[in-house]
């Protein structure tokens, strides 16, 4: 493993380009000047024998060279209308949720709208030099969601409504690029109200409230090919190294207006650091297409299994003024 | 009996011969293209949107962007006013900075030292930090001093030799730059 780093070490800081392009962060650098952007993301994990996963749609816009605003709907089949009943004892042992001793299994839930993510980076500080450069942004995050997430861990890119806000380190020098981003998640809380046939009709009403989380996130990214550029229309290979760092507070659950007793390790405080190595082709110097997996690598995220994978396409539209005709030439 | 048809067509040539000599000096003393060195850049998609951001103004005629050092070439469309801030602005909105500018300019043997100032059909040049007066004839390209054209660190070793003598009262539309050679 010591070579492996050495290796990985020695050849970033030996070559001549570097990436930035990250797959499941953001870097500090932000979108050029009036440029749309589309990104589509699908992400999939298994549970027990669930497959679930999440589309993403993300628009971007460059408002200024330094201000970015990106919106970004989401379809998922994470999450249910109503939180699963034993929410508050289930564990995950593996790939699967244990809501009892005898009923072990994952959940199926149709596909629904899971809610709107919205973020904005500003950056501040930028310098540049010949193939190299450091910037500093921060940056603003804002979500809405009705989903019945059902622990602690808060997550606005699917499972909850709420905001946070960060700033984002960025460097590049040669074939690396490192990536720093620290933040903090404010969750919204989520309630229900639900009729139990059970118990002859009896409402039953439970407000949870999620952990506020922190982030720490660090990327690397490193250009495969080519050593050397020629075009434009040359194909660009790009491989990153991403650690997504997370630690959350414990979840509490009020249930027709008393604190219930929380048994789930899944609503209790924790953290974790999962590894996401990636791969990305670019063509024609504008679209992309990443592929990424999340593997655990310190503790476990409870709001989602690994392996994780993702697979991204992006594109930038520049918007470019119409060719003035020319005069019609009369003989 | 009406003039002689011969010296009409020669006085019409004539005619012409002084028109293409106007002309051609017109023509010549112009700014042919613009080489723009650009920091901060690493990918190819990254200067494919910064040639796209450059290429929204409309006195650019084309782009020529080396992937490796970075520099674009940008030619002029003929005629057209050059805003050279405009073209370090472009760049600056695409995400990247300006590390050097550069004008590739047509002479008509034009003498040149420290303070002068020369007065374009569009904009002027304030010559500075020449040692020895030099004639320029031909495709020279002269280097745009300024805090939107080269580094901080380099706009620091020039700022105090800026020559704010040259004037633009004939037309105010005109903008003063200051180059080097």
């Amino acid at each position: 493993m010591k070579h492996f780093f050495a290796i990985v070490f020695i050849v970033f800081f030996n070559s001549s380009f570097s990436q930035e392009l990250f797959p499941n962060t953001e870097p500090a650098s932000t979108m050029p000047k009036g440029v749309l952007g589309i990104r589509a993301i699908l992400e999939d994990y298994k549970e027990f024998s669930q497959s679930r996963n999440q589309f993403s749609l993300r628009l971007m816009y460059g408002i200024t060279s330094r201000w970015s605003f990106y919106a970004q709907p989401m379809v998922s089949n994470h999450h249910g209308d109503l939180l699963p009943l034993g929410f508050l004892t289930h564990t995950h042992v593996g790939n699967s949720t244990i809501f009892n001793a005898a009923n072990i299994y994952g959940l199926q839930y149709p596909y629904t709208f899971s809610g709107i993510y919205f973020y904005s980076k500003y950056r501040l500080l930028n310098f540049d030099g010949d193939d190299r450069h450091f910037r500093v942004s921060v940056y603003g995050e804002y979500a809405y969601s009705k989903v019945a997430h059902d622990e602690a861990e808060p997550d606005l890119q699917g499972d909850n409504g709420g905001y946070g806000a960060g700033v984002i380190l960025t460097g590049l020098k040669g074939r690396l690029a490192v990536s720093f981003t620290g933040g903090f998640i404010i969750p919204n809380s989520y309630s229900e109200s639900r009729t139990e046939p059970y118990y002859g009709s009896y409402i039953f009403q439970t407000s949870l409230n999620y952990g506020n989380a922190i982030k720490y996130d660090l990327s690397f990214g490193y250009l495969l090919y080519p050593s050397k550029y020629e075009s434009y229309d040359q194909s660009n290979i790009n491989t990153y190294m991403e650690f997504i760092g997370r630690s959350y507070g414990a979840a509490s659950v009020t249930q027709n207006g008393e604190k219930a007793e929380i048994k789930s390790p899944a609503l209790q405080a924790g953290n974790y650091v999962e590894v996401r190595p990636g791969i990305q082709k670019i063509f024609n110097s504008n679209a992309r297409l990443d592929l990424s997996v999340g593997l655990n690598l310190i503790n476990r995220s409870w709001s989602h299994f690994t392996p994780l994978f993702m697979i991204g396409w992006q594109r930038y539209f520049f918007s470019l003024p119409k060719k003035t005709s020319r005069r019609p030439i009369i003989e | 009996m009406g003039a002689n048809p011969y010296i009409y067509i020669m006085k019409i040539h004539y005619q012409i011969l002084i028109f293409l000599l106007f002309w051609g000096t017109i023509l010549s003393a112009q700014v042919a293209s613009v080489s723009i060195g650009i920091d901060g850049l690493h990918c190819s998609a990254c200067s494919f949107g910064t040639e796209q951001s450059l290429r929204k103004l409309d006195f650019v005629d084309n782009i020529k962007m080396d992937l490796n050092t970075h520099i674009a070439e940008v030619s002029i469309k003929a005629g057209k006013k050059v805003d050279f801030v405009a073209l370090a602005k472009k760049v600056v909105d695409a995400g990247f900075s300006v590390r050097s500018m550069y004008v590739i300019y047509d002479f008509n043997n034009l003498s040149v030292s420290s303070n002068f100032c020369y007065d374009d059909k569009n904009l002027v040049f304030s010559f500075i930090g020449i040692k020895d007066p030099q004639v320029l004839n031909g495709k020279h390209a002269i280097h745009l001093v300024g805090s939107d054209f080269m580094t901080k660190s380099e706009n620091k070793k020039w700022k105090l030799m800026i020559n704010n003598s040259c004037n633009t009262s004939s037309d105010p539309t005109k903008k003063v730059y200051q180059v080097t050679l």
